[in-house]
């Protein structure tokens, strides 16, 4: 306790110098204390996994400092992202973040945080969505699905987590594609979580969704559902047959995809962000990172991608879809 | 099979798969015991660290983890009126007028043989009827589901106590304050300021309504006797007792099983159901509510028969029930696992493991929770004016850890002050509670049931599981009408 | 005619209910576009709930007149006088709940170590029980102590350190 303390006095001293001295020693020094991460969302998530995965990968890198997840879920993942675009821009308050980070400001014009009050520190991987329907349906390909709800004119029905969410943007970006009517041509029934998604289809209780892959893959492969389509930039190497958005021709799916990214604060220190580069390089090529992300079905991007310029294209992208579909005028 | 099952067996009986089901029960009972620390942040806090255990191990730490904290939440709601975990907060209403009378010792050991009969209850069904139970499960759609929340929602009647009009207006204030923050299409209700976009948690709900307001009594009307510590005499529990309870307890485990099956119901509605049950049936109803045995033993078979029964969606199905069962869908995954049919194929040892493991889990429960307990127990010796004020802080403390948020202490503290002016009132805080706990699955699936049928009312009428709870329902509801207009006629005709 | 309990409780609930109905839910539940219109609002059920609880309070209201009646020729005390005999009762429940707001707007500024420390010694005064003086003095001074070493340890729970500490660059104090 004491120690805790006086880390955390120490830290806040260093903090006060580092204003008159400029950085060079405190390159070294960063970080003094465990670095805490917060998880918008609940544990056992995907995104709480790509957290935990990340800050046991990332210890060994920070001089054996830990990096300490806490989940703080709420408001769609508003809340802990409100938390840390908050907090001291000290390098100790970070955040683990998802597509809704840049979505729900694109939708909510009163959002708490703005998708730009951060510090974008990098984009940490691509999560495919998939498009499925129970193995029991009639329903073979994407081409099918579509025929089907021209013929019952808003009677069929795709489970999501709300119409303005990752997962409800994923069909009206395809029905949209398809020249329908995003919101009317197929109803929307709102579920929570991915267990609960994912029952739906299989007790046949509505007839198609397209969410995130870790919570599909077990029922795909236990040939209880049927992939229709995958919403990635590339195939899933353990979906070889089943062609993605884009191959389909489908512009607006075509660039949707679940994705994890790693913020900070506004204006974070240099150092902090110099410590942090090179530390991301290193998990990006690090065997245990690469095969967790594998065992969640996400694909790694580390380094791929400019971080700013990703999140704001990102951003667009949905403030656009948002105006198109009629959610903001 | 057989030879699987030895071979699993021979798998399992290693020192530290058995060391880390001891350490995780006794933590869990530990964790669930203190108020504000629920189940699901100790094994949120245990996930790093099955990262580097073989699966099993992993997977049977975070069983006896959850296992324990249900069974840990009845000890502080025996003991001071506030439930460790939302499951326990039944176990408050008969627990703590037993406590007050001197009986909390035979309380807890009422608690703890029901729990761990339920429990292994629960761990049986788990072994033989998963696959059943799951297929039955994911035929329960929004249709069935609102009917099963409707049948849920008479308990109101079975625990309003005194006055049925006051239970109704409790469990209306349960029902609207459930609707704060966001609707399942994601629109705010009474979302005041951005904090209420959230909602209010169960947690400092439930421990504001029953803790809070015996403190603010305390303080008040400063009784004579706050200096007197709670008698503690009567300690054992007799053969007789148990076996009069008995029907109770097997009744509350297959009630645990059935409802812990059907992913998103929980334990706090099985154990509120079980002890509407063993009310309804009971020849002695009116006790219950003022120190009934068999109250405590239907609550906490019911939700440590939950336990076990979460498990089978998570296995059997790959889907997960409630956040515990998401953490170790997650635990799973870790090590290359993933839950589901496949798992049967692909993993039967691992499978046939973590079963046989599982089943021991009982045993330990038993022992853990017999040791714990009766350190716990000597907290009735603490004078009220030293320990009330001390829970409140306790309280705050464990909340504020949950959800890192201010805003949860603010609910904890109002929530105090209005089961304090409920209490002056006369109006029950259990109706309240279930309400709460019930409403938004009850609206939700009534929503979604009207938006999957375009309007049509017919919806819920397709399945013989939909008729069957809606005949339950009307049958209830005409009972309880016939009892109270029955009350009412003798009461006029005493006071004519 | 004296109010009696079951009149007050009619009466508050049936208040309550009529704010909801009336005020709350049509200033506060918004009804977006986008949900279609054979599917319930958002408003649907709370108004369900408003209306049931608005009935109940008034059947709790009429039902306790008679009751009332009889009463009122043995007591002949006003709400005033009522007040009046438990005004007591009535200031320290103010003074509690005054205490209780203080504490949630002395979080972010005392920080919580020292808000939960203030508000435990608050009540140990305000249980009016001083048998056990050298008991309350240490579990003030070490309760919640320990509950913050715990919870910051094993949880790592972020508790708020207080602006005041923290802009005087006093936690160095601790």
């Amino acid at each position: 306790m004491f120690r805790h303390l006086k880390k955390a006095a120490f830290g806040a001293a260093a903090l006060l110098a580092a204003t008159a001295v400029v950085s060079g020693a405190q390159a070294q020094s960063y970080p003094e204390k465990p670095v805490t991460l917060i998880i918008p969302y609940g544990a056992g998530g995907a995104s709480d996994l790509a957290g935990r995965a990340l800050a046991e990968t990332a210890r060994p890198y920070l001089g054996d400092q830990p990096v300490v997840v806490v989940n703080q879920p709420g408001n769609s993942g508003m809340t802990g992202a409100r938390v840390v675009s908050e907090s001291d821009a000290d390098g100790y308050t970070l955040l683990l973040s998802r597509v809704g980070m840049a979505l729900y400001p694109a939708v909510y014009a009163d959002s708490p945080v703005g998708w730009d009050a951060y510090s974008f520190l990098g984009i940490l991987e691509v999560t495919p969505m998939i498009l499925a329907v129970n193995a029991d349906s009639d329903i073979k390909s994407v081409d099918d699905l579509l025929t089907k709800i021209r013929e019952n004119q808003g009677r069929m029905t795709y489970a999501a987590s709300g119409p303005t969410a990752i997962d409800g943007f994923t069909v009206q970006a395809l029905l949209s594609d398809a020249g329908l009517d995003p919101l009317s041509a197929a109803t929307l029934i709102p579920y929570e979580g991915g267990g609960q998604l994912a029952s739906a289809v299989l007790g046949g209780h509505v007839d198609f969704l397209a969410i995130a892959s870790a919570s599909l893959m077990p029922h795909i492969e236990a040939g209880k559902m049927r992939a229709l389509m995958v919403y990635a930039p590339k195939r899933m190497p353990n979906l070889p047959d089943v062609p993605t958005a884009k191959e389909l021709g489908y512009e607006l799916a075509g660039q949707v995809s679940g994705w994890s990214g790693f913020y900070g604060p506004k204006n974070l220190p240099a150092d902090v962000r110099a410590k942090w580069t090179e530390v991301l390089g290193k998990v990006a090529v690090d065997e245990q990172w690469l095969s967790l992300a594998e065992k969640r079905g996400a694909v790694s991007v580390i380094g791929e991608d400019e971080p700013n310029a990703y999140v704001e294209s990102q951003f667009k992208l949905y403030n656009d879809m948002a105006k198109k579909f009629g959610y903001i005028q | 099979m057989w030879t699987d099952l030895l071979y699993a067996f021979d798998a399992v009986a290693t020192l530290p798969n058995f060391l880390a089901m001891a350490a995780g029960i006794w933590a869990g009972v530990i964790i669930g015991a203190i108020p504000g620390m629920t189940g699901t942040m100790a094994v949120t806090l245990a996930l790093p660290f099955t990262f580097y255990m073989p699966p099993v191990t992993s997977i049977l730490l975070l069983v006896a983890l959850y296992k324990g904290s249900t069974y840990g939440g009845s000890i502080s709601a025996i003991l001071i009126k506030t439930p460790g975990t939302a499951s326990a907060a039944c176990t408050v209403l008969d627990g703590y007028p037993l406590a007050q009378q001197g009986k909390g010792g035979k309380a807890l050991n009422m608690a703890l043989v029901s729990s761990c009969i339920g429990d292994f209850i629960s761990n049986i069904s788990l072994f033989f009827l998963a696959l059943p139970l799951a297929l039955f499960a994911l035929r329960v759609g929004p249709p069935e589901y609102f009917m099963l929340m409707a049948f849920s929602l008479t308990i109101v009647a079975s625990i309003s106590g005194k006055s049925l009009l006051l239970g109704i207006v409790s469990g209306c204030l349960g029902l609207l304050l459930a609707t704060v923050g966001e609707d399942m299409y994601g629109s705010f209700r009474f979302a005041v300021s951005e904090d209420m976009k959230n909602g209010l948690g169960v947690v400092p709900v439930l421990i504001g309504l029953f803790a809070l307001p015996e403190l603010i009594r305390l303080v008040v009307f400063r009784p004579e006797d706050t200096s007197i510590a709670m008698k503690l005499g009567d300690n054992r529990l007799t053969l007789s007792e148990f076996r009069h309870s008995l029907k109770s307890i097997l009744r509350g485990s297959v009630i645990g099983v059935i409802l812990g099956a059907i992913p998103g119901i929980g334990p706090s509605t099985a154990a509120f159901f079980s002890y509407s049950e063993a009310r309804r049936t009971s020849k002695t109803p009116e006790k219950f509510g003022e120190g009934e045995l068999e109250g405590i033993a239907a609550a906490e078979s019911a939700n440590n028969g939950c336990c076990g029964a979460t498990m089978i969606p998570l296995l059997a199905l790959g889907i997960p029930g409630d956040v515990i069962t998401g953490v170790m869908l997650g635990a799973f995954m870790i090590h290359g696992m993933t839950p589901g049919p496949m798992l049967f194929q692909n993993n039967l040892g691992d499978v046939y493991a973590l079963f046989i493991g599982i089943l021991f889990s009982s045993v330990f429960l038993f022992f853990a929770g017999k040791m714990t307990a009766g350190a716990f127990s000597k907290i009735s010796r603490i004078p009220q004016h030293l320990l009330l004020p001390c829970i409140l802080i306790l309280c705050v403390f464990g909340i504020y850890s949950i959800g890192s948020s201010s805003f949860d202490v603010a609910v904890l503290l109002v929530m105090g002050v209005v089961g304090f002016g409920m209490m002056l009132l006369n109006i029950p805080a259990a109706p309240f509670l279930i309400a709460f706990i019930i409403g938004p699955m009850f609206e939700d699936n009534m929503r979604r049931s009207l938006a999957i049928s375009r309007g049509d009312l017919g919806v819920f009428f397709q399945s013989w599981i939909s008729w069957g709870f809606f005949l339950l329902t009307v049958l209830f509801v005409a009972l309880t009408i016939r009892r109270e207009w029955q009350k009412w006629r003798t009461k006029s005709r005493t006071t004519a | 005619m004296m109010p009696n309990r079951d009149f007050i409780t009619g009466l508050i609930v049936s208040a309550f209910f009529a704010l909801t109905l009336f005020v709350l839910i049509p200033v506060y539940v918004k009804v977006p576009s986008f949900i279609p219109g054979f599917a319930p609002p958002p408003n649907m059920w709370p108004r369900v709930i408003a209306v049931t609880g608005l009935f109940m309070g008034l059947v709790a209201l009429i039902l306790s007149i008679p009751a009332m009646r009889q009463q009122s020729s043995d007591h002949i005390t006003g709400l005033g006088a009522y007040l009046h005999r438990h005004r007591v009762m009535i200031v320290r429940f103010a003074i509690l709940s005054v205490g209780f707001i203080a504490f949630v707007y002395a979080l972010p500024v005392l920080g919580f170590l020292v808000s939960s420390t203030l508000l435990l010694g608050f009540l140990f005064l305000m249980t009016g029980n001083y048998s056990n003086r050298v008991w309350v003095l240490v579990l003030t001074a070490l309760f919640p102590f320990l509950l913050y070493t715990i919870f910051a340890q094993i949880a790592h729970t972020r508790f708020p350190a207080g602006k005041l500490f923290s802009a005087a660059g006093l936690t160095s104090l601790f």
